[in-house]
């Protein structure tokens, strides 16, 4: 509205041209014939979109809903079981899963926002629903109880099954596209604009004519969609699900929490920035040299935790924040 | 009438904010709400907004019932508030956040942008356009209020002290800018300290003291009134 395409371009050219290279670097790389490479860069993609449906209800509409698993689980063991049981493509269970996860956080989302729960309290009991699902489908011998489910590995394309990763590769990466423009889309919107004066103040949201509980239920809802379909990739990728990964706290909301805190909530690429620096970080403490077995993963931790410290007193716009001031990335807010 | 609060009672525990208040507010007319500290003006406030159910009386707004309504419905509804204390959305800019004022009666972003590039420039912040609310001084997060709550397009306009604060000149800017809203129709209720903005301002004003509603009328003859005076200063020494 305000000046012409050219000043458009001028402003947005450093954006695109570091689009480019992303790009560039996400379409070649995987083709470096490293399968080490390639499973990294999918469990980066999938930790990317994780941690951008999570920033739906907590980075923009600042609600820190913490039962992630609960969406991944439900979506992926319903595909998986739909697969096994009817022979239902997990492309589509996972849509129908996603719907039934949907339902629930609409369920569960009336119930917490009702009772305007937030902040810590909604984040333990979001955590209660889960862990009381996964203790369920521990004890539960239809889903395979804690052993939990075994897909077979077979090259079945239109069953969203594959011996090569190349094509789980570009799953990944078109579910994080899709993430993308559908974050994007929702920030511009006004439910975008609603959402974050929610996060921002209640009260004034609401003598700003803004529905809190309905704003807050929306973007609930559609967390859980999103996040749900990410239980389904996992399922198929791995070919294996059971209650510890699929409702895992580490897994589905330490990791997205980490990407959208330090990376920056509330922002298109800070989950991402945040999410892909963190899969290095990992992929290369994994490497050094003088650390064994469980050292890893509990150095690991160690980093994270300190890391999440850090950013959450005293960067709170996380790494977009910081790059602000320089990098084009930085600067849509 | 466009407003009118009815026998209003409010307890907070064993405390009663408010007593029996009745209130009529008219269209195009600017009317003064004022009283000493803890007469439950801001409680009164809260009533009408929506922000706080009262335990006996009701809100009637342009003939309909609005008593136990939500605060964001009655904002849909055509009531728009300031906050005593400045509510500004720190981490957003002035101009986001007089845009999801504005998002209310919009169909769109876009159309919320335009209302609020607008409403900056007749409010004389459109300088503060990029600032975020946590860099603003306490003068700027008033105007920012004031262009949050006007953004809604409200028909009666809540204002709780926006003229406290302000320096002469920004009185008297602030004072043209209220009397150019009620001559185009708005109606204001206003919560004021600062005697002489209700002096030139308001039509009329109505004076509560413990919760209660103990005068009514011109704001130069209330100011006469033997019961304000004791009101506000106390019986010996008003006529000391």
């Amino acid at each position: 509205m305000y000046g012409g395409r050219a000043t458009d371009w001028k402003k947005h050219s450093a954006l695109i041209i570091e689009c480019i290279v992303l790009g560039l670097v996400f379409l070649v790389l995987p083709f470096s014939g490293s399968a080490y490479i390639l499973t990294l860069m999918i469990i980066s993609l999938h930790y990317v979109y994780l941690s951008q449906s999570w920033n739906l209800i907590f980075g923009y509409c600042g609600q820190l809903a913490l039962g992630n698993g609960l969406f991944y689980g439900i979506t992926g063991y319903f595909s998986t079981r739909l697969f096994l049981d009817a022979g239902v493509s997990p492309y589509f269970g996972a849509l129908l899963g996603g719907l039934l996860s949907a339902l629930v956080a609409l369920l569960l989302g009336a119930f917490l926002f009702r009772g305007k729960l937030k902040g810590l309290y909604l984040g333990l009991v979001t955590l209660a629903a889960m862990g009381i699902t996964e203790a369920i489908f521990n004890n539960w011998a239809y889903v395979g109880s804690s052993a939990g489910i075994y897909l077979p590995l077979k090259n079945l394309p239109r069953q969203f099954m594959f011996t090569n990763r190349l094509p789980y590769y570009f799953i990944a990466l078109f579910m994080v596209l899709v993430m993308i423009a559908a974050t994007w889309k929702i920030e511009k919107s006004k439910l975008g604009h609603r959402a974050i004066a929610v996060r921002e103040n209640e009260e004034a949201a609401e003598a700003s004519g803004i529905d809190c509980f309905r704003t807050k239920l929306v973007m609930f809802v559609l967390s859980a969609f999103f996040m749900g379909l990410a239980g389904t990739f996992y399922a198929q990728f791995m070919l294996y699900i059971s209650p510890e990964i699929m409702f895992g706290f580490s897994n589905t909301v330490l990791l997205p929490m980490l990407g959208v805190i330090v990376g920056g909530r509330g922002t298109v690429f800070g989950p991402i920035l945040g999410s892909l620096a963190f899969s290095l970080l990992g992929e290369f403490l994994r490497r050094v040299t003088f650390l064994h077995g469980p050292q890893i993963s509990a150095a690991t931790m160690m980093i994270y935790g300190i890391v999440l410290t850090i950013a959450s007193i005293r960067y709170h716009g996380g790494l977009m924040a910081l790059m602000s001031a320089r990098g084009p990335l930085g600067r849509n807010k | 009438m466009l407003l009118q609060v009815n026998t209003v009672s409010k307890w907070f525990g064993g405390l009663q904010a408010l007593r029996d208040v009745d209130l009529s507010v008219e269209e195009g007319k600017i009317t003064g709400l004022i009283g000493p500290n803890g007469a439950g003006k801001t409680t009164l406030f809260g009533v009408i907004t929506g922000f706080c159910i009262p335990d006996r009386g009701s809100v009637v707004f342009q003939g309909e019932e609005i008593t136990k309504w939500k605060p964001h419905r009655i904002c849909e509804k055509g009531i728009s508030r300031t906050f005593q204390v400045a509510k500004p959305f720190d981490d957003l800019t002035v101009f986001k956040t007089v845009t999801i004022g504005a998002l209310v009666h919009s169909e769109n972003v876009e159309e919320a942008e335009i209302k609020a590039e607008r409403l900056l420039r007749d409010l004389k912040i459109a300088d503060k356009r990029d600032k975020l609310g946590r860099h603003l001084t306490v003068v700027e997060r008033k105007r920012l209020e004031l262009a949050r709550a006007l953004a809604s397009s409200p028909k009666l306009l809540l204002l709780d002290e926006v003229i406290a604060g302000l320096n002469p000149a920004e009185v008297d800017e602030m004072s043209q800018i209220l009397r150019d809203l009620a001559k185009s129709g708005l109606a204001i209720l206003m919560v004021e300290h600062i005697m002489r903005a209700i002096l030139s301002l308001a039509h009329r004003a109505v004076v509560l003291d413990a919760g209660m509603k103990i005068a009514e009328g011109d704001p130069r003859d209330l100011l006469r009134d033997p019961v304000v005076i004791e009101a506000y200063i106390g019986k010996e020494d008003a006529y000391a």
